[in-house]
């Protein structure tokens, strides 16, 4: 079991040392197995990473290096390196969330420091066979926490006013909410304009696939690199 | 009666003159410096039989008195030093009295010599180093050598003599390199009665270099640096040829062999030549006598300088600066530099902004203050003629006095941009003619140029690759890896070996995004190969050059107009603009004359 690193500088070490390896690898220096496909081990990726740079959080609401305050964050990407999904960052609870400022929200928390991850997910290769990227230690711009908050505002307005129902997942340039939830029966409990309260899907933050891509555009793409 | 005995006088002189004289050209060398040491104006040599049969060396100078021809043809008998110190800072050709008493040994010899003072001349004769035999003859001002049967009494040496032909060639270099070394003289080469070269006294050296190298364009360069003043005319790159043959070396106007001044030489002109060749041109270095040791070498071919280290770098430095700008644009046909067109300084003729011309940067020396003794420079030696190294008299290496004038070129960035052909060449349209650009030469010069800055201010951006590259290599390329892993950081990669024969590159050079990692990086592997690792500084520049043609738009990527006109205006700031990084012209030019010509409109 690997420790949880004391400093950054550590983390990105070991998160440097990951670059370039395939999963096969990282999977063997562990001795797990690894699997065919995602379709039953979903998150499998995220919890090798995990592994391997000796992340302590687990699922709990807390960042995955509690002691450097530093989120985990895996992006997979396609063939020619670009984010093939958007990235989960929090859960809503849509009974408080109207009542928050940007600087207590959850949000900017779980975004404050980050370490990005990136991986090949081309469906093409196996899953042995896709390599760790370069990763990144982030933390937001100012330009970009404004811009984040701009969209946080605008959606957690919308939530506040009662109208979860009618958020969709073209809203919000970078930030968006989504359904996020085991299945389709899970409900919360949300507000309608009235102030009534009724059963919802739960909802989450997610960072838009544009967002991420534009956090890796400093790094040279696989299709410059034949 | 021991084994050991003392040779005869004459059989001595014989072998001592081997190391004088050991060919006609020597011969030659010898008594036409002895013409130049006598102040003369003029100095005709005649040969005959390659000047196996007959050597005749006819100057002006200042001739001997009777006294002195006598005893110029005995040993270690000179005019030209009289003390140890005198050794230490000779500014005469000959200085050790052996020239004349080691022809005279080795030939029927005669000198014919009067000077101011005298009504009537003297001649010396000696005859195979026999007793010397003098009388007065009528004779004219100045000295006449006559050398007769050379190597009669030595057939030895005589059968190692090459055809007449062959000899005949060295004479005439012989000659040839005198003529450089003082243009204010007159020289003139006869051979077998038929006067074949001639070089009339000339206003200055640039001079007598055009007349020499004719047809050959050639750049000025001059800078002085400390006590070093460099005056120097080179050839394009592309004229240069392999071996040092073509290029003339003169110290203090002694014509000298040294390859590693030679090799400096071509070092500056970048990687635009490959390795192993050289440029045609004529190089004057001049320095104060005291940090020069002239006696080195038995026919005064080599010197030694008191810090050659020095003396490379300062060499390398006003050459570099100088050639970098002087070779931008292409050469105009050969019909624009006939004699009628030709700019009266020839060998700055690029730079002329004659109508027609390529405008080529002109270079314009500074005077340079003329090393003396008065500089400080010691006389004390620990060996005869060197004096001790002296930092406050050679402190060139950080000098900052490199003093060249340029004038800019017609700038790139004046050029208008028309169009792309073939998606490969770029035509453009210049006041004096038209341009055709070859793309990927031109952005190649662009991206080594500022490679190589960075690299000087060790300060090549990296850029992460998204997912490391991962490749095999052999045990011999991960040893290389492994050793020189700084030097690749040094030139922006992140190289990291992972096995005996795995590697994964983790950063390339920002500059080079777009070219091939794997390439790079074998390239590169090649380069420190093949130098055995000893020395990746000398191949950076050819490792970089080859970066620059990876990382380079290539022939058949489409451009803009916008991208073209960045193009040239990038090629403004850059030096050696007309050749890519391997030495290929990036551009040809027509003259609109020559265009009109062409298509018979004149």
């Amino acid at each position: 079991m690997t420790t949880a690193p004391d400093t950054e500088a550590e983390l990105v070490a070991r998160a440097d040392a990951m670059s370039g390896k395939s999963l096969g690898e990282l999977a063997q220096e562990l001795s797990v197995d690894v699997p065919k496909d995602f379709r039953r081990n979903k998150g499998w990726v995220g919890t090798l990473i995990e592994r391997v740079l000796g992340a302590t959080a687990g699922s709990r609401d807390e960042p995955d290096f509690v002691e450097l305050g530093v989120e985990l964050k895996t992006l997979p990407l396609d063939a020619r390196g670009t984010p093939r999904e958007s990235t989960f960052v929090c859960t809503i609870a849509l009974d408080e969330v109207g009542d928050l400022e940007w600087e207590q929200s959850r949000v900017r928390r779980k975004l404050a420091r980050v370490l990005w991850v990136p991986v090949q997910a081309d469906p093409a290769l196996a899953v042995s066979e896709r390599r760790v990227g370069t990763s990144l230690l982030w933390s937001p711009s100012e330009a970009e926490e404004a811009a984040l908050r701009f969209d946080w505002e605008e959606l957690t307005g919308t939530i506040g006013r009662g109208d979860v129902e009618d958020l969709r997942g073209h809203l919000g340039r970078f930030l968006q909410i989504r359904p996020k939830a085991a299945d389709s029966h899970a409900r919360r409990r949300g507000f309608d304009r009235d102030g009534a309260s009724f059963q919802t899907l739960p909802r989450g933050f997610y960072l838009r696939a544009t967002f991420t891509a534009r956090l890796l555009s400093d790094l040279v793409p696989p299709q410059a690199a034949p | 009666m021991g084994s050991i005995q003392r040779l005869p006088p004459s059989l001595s002189s014989q072998i001592a003159a081997g190391e004088v004289v050991e060919r006609p050209a020597s011969a030659v060398k010898e008594l036409v410096e002895n013409s130049i040491d006598a102040g003369a104006t003029r100095c005709e040599v005649e040969i005959e039989g390659g000047g196996i049969k007959r050597i005749a060396v006819i100057d002006d100078g200042r001739g001997m008195s009777k006294q002195d021809a006598s005893i110029s043809v005995e040993r270690h008998a000179t005019s030209k030093i009289h003390t140890l110190e005198q050794l230490g800072c000779v500014e005469t050709f000959g200085f050790r009295g052996e020239a004349l008493p080691s022809i005279a040994s080795v030939s029927r010899f005669v000198v014919r010599t009067r000077t101011a003072d005298d009504d009537e001349g003297v001649e010396v004769s000696v005859d195979g180093g026999s007793e010397a035999a003098a009388r007065p003859v009528g004779a004219p001002l100045g000295t006449t050598v006559e050398v007769r049967d050379l190597f009669y009494n030595v057939p030895a040496r005589r059968k190692f003599l090459r055809s007449s032909g062959t000899e005949s060639g060295h004479v005439t270099d012989v000659v040839e390199s005198a003529a450089l070394s003082r243009p204010e003289m007159t020289f003139t080469l006869t051979r077998d009665g038929r006067r074949v070269r001639e070089w009339l006294r000339a206003p200055d050296r640039e001079h007598r270099v055009k007349s020499a190298l004719s047809g050959e364009e050639l750049a000025a360069c001059r800078g002085d640096r400390g006590p070093l003043t460099v005056e120097a005319f080179l050839s394009r790159p592309e004229r240069a040829r392999s071996g040092a043959g073509g290029l003339r070396l003169l110290v203090n106007g002694r014509p000298v062999r040294d390859r590693a001044l030679a090799h400096t030489v071509a070092q500056a002109y970048g990687s635009v030549l490959d390795r192993g060749r050289y440029p045609r041109g004529v190089v004057y270095l001049d320095i104060a006598p005291q940090l020069l040791d002239v006696n080195v070498h038995p026919q005064k071919a080599e010197v030694r300088f008191a810090d050659p280290r020095a003396v490379s770098d300062a060499l390398y430095r006003v050459l570099s600066l100088a050639l970098s700008s002087a070779f931008s644009l292409p050469a105009p046909p050969r019909s624009q530099w006939s004699p009628k067109n030709q700019p009266q300084t020839a060998a700055a003729a690029p730079s002329e902004p004659a109508a027609g011309a390529a405008p080529v940067a002109r270079i314009a020396a500074q005077p340079a203050a003329s090393p003396t003794a008065a500089d400080g420079a010691s006389a004390r030696s620990d060996a005869p003629g060197i004096p001790s190294k002296d930092p406050l008299v050679f402190a060139v290496r950080d000098s900052s006095h490199a003093r060249l004038e340029q004038e800019p070129a017609v700038p790139w960035s004046s050029l208008r941009f028309l169009a792309q052909v073939r998606q490969t060449y770029l035509i453009c349209e210049g006041d004096n003619g038209l341009y055709v650009l070859d793309q990927h030469a031109a952005a190649e010069r662009v991206n080594f140029y500022r490679l190589r800055k960075a690299y000087e201010s060790k300060d090549i951006a990296s850029q992460a690759m998204l997912f490391p590259l991962t490749f095999d290599i052999t045990p011999l390329e991960s040893e290389m890896l492994e050793e020189h892993g700084e030097e690749f950081a040094r030139v922006g990669f992140d190289v990291r070996v992972r096995g005996t024969e795995l590697v994964s590159v983790h950063s390339v050079p920002k500059l080079l995004h777009r070219a091939s990692p794997e390439r790079m990086v074998r390239d590169l592997l090649a380069e420190i190969t093949r130098t055995g690792g000893r020395a990746f500084s000398d191949a950076v520049d050819r490792a970089l050059a080859t970066m620059a043609c990876h990382g380079s738009i290539r022939a058949g990527d489409p451009l803009t107009a916008d991208e073209a006109t960045h193009l040239l205006r990038s090629l403004d700031i850059t030096d050696f603009a007309g050749h890519c990084p391997h030495g290929r012209p990036v551009v040809t030019y027509t003259s609109w004359a020559e265009l009109e010509r062409q298509v018979g409109r004149r």
